[in-house]
């Protein structure tokens, strides 16, 4: 991408075996002289380099070589827990959610709440994870028209999607609840709390903000 | 102290950027510009990537409550202290209670300034820039307001001292090839991206006649484009999401296409037409909303031999300036 970026595509659907081989050749790839950083995609992986310090076709080279590795390297990330007041004004469209699932507002909640997540990767906003692993039955497409501010905190589900925000912002998704965590805080000495191959589990909480 | 009496819109404190920070959802930030940025930091003997105000549109006037030094680089919002006319790309010293007046856009699209120390605001995340999505970074992570009150950092106060004699250099852009007039278009080189090749011929042959004009959606963000053909793509929907770098050209369903910039999101799902060279960024940001693009293919060799010219004018400027402040010393 451009003179100072590289683009490796597993060219395939982000199916849980491809996109644990791109959180592996993640790995692989920091510290590689020349390398700046990197972001991780969906079955893809974007490597910034210096293009003064290194030629692009010696990263591409060992992008290639360390793709055949990847695939031996297991990353089983870590748990992150994710408290959420579910509904009425925290999640103003948890009832469009259940209608069209044909399912009640709690049932969706259910299910949203007892699902396992995996962190896909990082973007589109400061702390934003893609998940996967929504339950067929809760997915919904995503808005036609975005709404111009979902709070921070929003846990938002779009298409076959679900996500927590850390910051405020347009969305196209759907907003079935408010979380009180924040995913991202620049000012912590860890900023981010996930990171592509973590697991993450959504808690009902009381609208006191403790658990149920 | 400098007092923000009228901010224009979209001033905002930036350096040369947040690197390294993508792997949160966090993008680069950072001066548009970064070659008048660096020029102008080192006008007043700061570090290149000490923090300055980005002007966007003037009318804009800040008052100093100090003696200073300031230098204003980039493009030319005819500036003046108090009364009096001042020029770009000088050092200017200044005594307290002057005020500086950004009146009009008579060329360029960005104005950098820089006073000796730099601003002083945190750094967060490894840079003094700011992240207006996420609202952190710069002055309180948001644009300037009327009342802002900026501190100088004096901690780092090297050479010029507000004693000064005035001098500074000839602006760079007629050098680099800068368009001045505002008809002509500005030329910027791309390097082929992604789906270029799932564009039909008469796009990839018809994009580089194309003027394609900067429209009023057009900021720190992005730039949204808008020519006489429409570019098609046999990518439809959109893509797995990927990682962008500012200089990206996407083209949306509408065919036409948008330069991702500084402020860009750090991943994306359009179809990937190419990707503007880093040397040439700075022409960009300097292009005005209603001014035209022209864009030129080439190669990374190219881009690269562009790169390094751009540091080595940059670099030969700093040593002409640190020449002359050691001069008037």
């Amino acid at each position: 991408m451009g003179d100072a970026g590289l683009f490796f595509d597993a060219n395939c659907a982000p199916e849980i075996s491809v996109q644990q081989r791109i959180w592996a050749l993640d790995r692989l790839v920091q510290g590689m002289p020349g390398v700046v950083e990197t972001m991780v995609g969906m079955s893809n992986l974007l490597v910034v380099y210096d293009p003064l310090a290194v030629d692009a076709d010696v990263i591409a080279s060992a992008l290639k070589s360390e793709w055949a590795h990847a695939s031996n390297v297991v990353i089983e990330g870590k748990l992150v827990e994710v408290e959420v007041e579910y509904g009425g004004e925290h999640g103003p469209d948890l009832k469009a959610v259940a209608e069209n699932a044909g399912m009640s507002e709690r049932e969706v909640v259910d299910m949203h709440s007892s699902a396992e997540y995996r962190v896909f990767a990082v973007g589109s906003s400061p702390g934003f994870g893609y998940l996967s692993g929504l339950p067929a039955r809760i997915a919904m497409q995503r808005r036609a028209t975005p709404i111009p501010l979902a709070e921070a905190g929003s846990v938002l589900i779009g298409g076959t999607q679900t996500g927590v925000t850390s910051t405020g912002g347009p969305t196209g998704w759907y907003v079935i609840g408010r979380s009180r965590q924040r995913l991202f805080d620049p000012l912590a000495a860890e900023p981010c709390q996930i990171a592509p191959g973590d697991r993450i589990k959504f808690v009902v909480a009381n609208p006191a903000g403790g658990r149920q | 102290m400098i007092e923000v009496l009228t901010p224009g819109a979209l001033a905002t404190i930036q350096d040369l950027g947040r690197h390294k920070m993508r792997k949160y959802g966090v993008g680069c930030s950072g001066a548009m510009d970064s070659l008048s940025a660096r020029i102008a930091n080192c006008l007043v003997g700061n570090d290149a990537n000490a923090a300055l105000v980005e002007f966007s549109m003037p009318p804009a006037k800040l008052r100093f409550d100090v003696d200073t030094v300031i230098a204003l680089t980039g493009g030319d919002f005819a500036a003046r202290l108090d009364d009096m006319p001042v020029s770009a790309w000088w050092c200017i010293p200044i005594r307290a209670g002057q005020t500086l007046h950004l009146q009009q856009p008579l060329s360029g699209a960005r104005v950098y300034m820089a006073v000796a120390g730099g601003i002083d605001v945190p750094v967060v995340l490894g840079s003094r820039s700011t992240h207006l999505r996420g609202k952190f970074g710069g002055f309180e992570g948001r644009p300037l307001r009327k009342g802002d009150r900026l501190m100088i950092d004096r901690s780092g106060m090297k050479a010029p001292s507000p004693a000064a004699r005035k001098f500074g250099i000839r602006s760079p852009f007629p050098a680099l090839g800068l368009p001045s007039g505002k008809d002509a278009p500005v030329i910027v080189r791309f390097i082929p991206g992604a789906e270029h090749g799932t564009f039909d011929e008469a796009s990839v042959s018809r994009f580089e006649q194309t003027d394609w004009r900067i429209t009023p959606q057009s900021n720190r963000l992005g730039f949204r484009l808008q020519g006489d053909i429409s570019l098609n793509t046999t990518c439809k929907g959109d893509l797995r999401s990927y990682g962008v770098l500012p200089g990206l050209v996407q083209v949306p369903p509408d065919g036409q296409p948008i330069i991702q910039m500084a402020d860009a999101n750090v991943n994306g799902g359009y179809a990937r037409f190419g990707s503007v060279i880093t040397a040439d960024l700075w022409r960009v940001a300097q292009a005005p909303i209603g001014a035209s693009i022209r864009f030129r293919c080439v190669k990374q060799a190219e881009a690269v031999e562009g790169l390094r010219e751009l540091n080595q004018a940059i670099s030969d400027i700093e040593k002409r300036v640190r020449r002359a402040t050691d001069f008037y010393r």
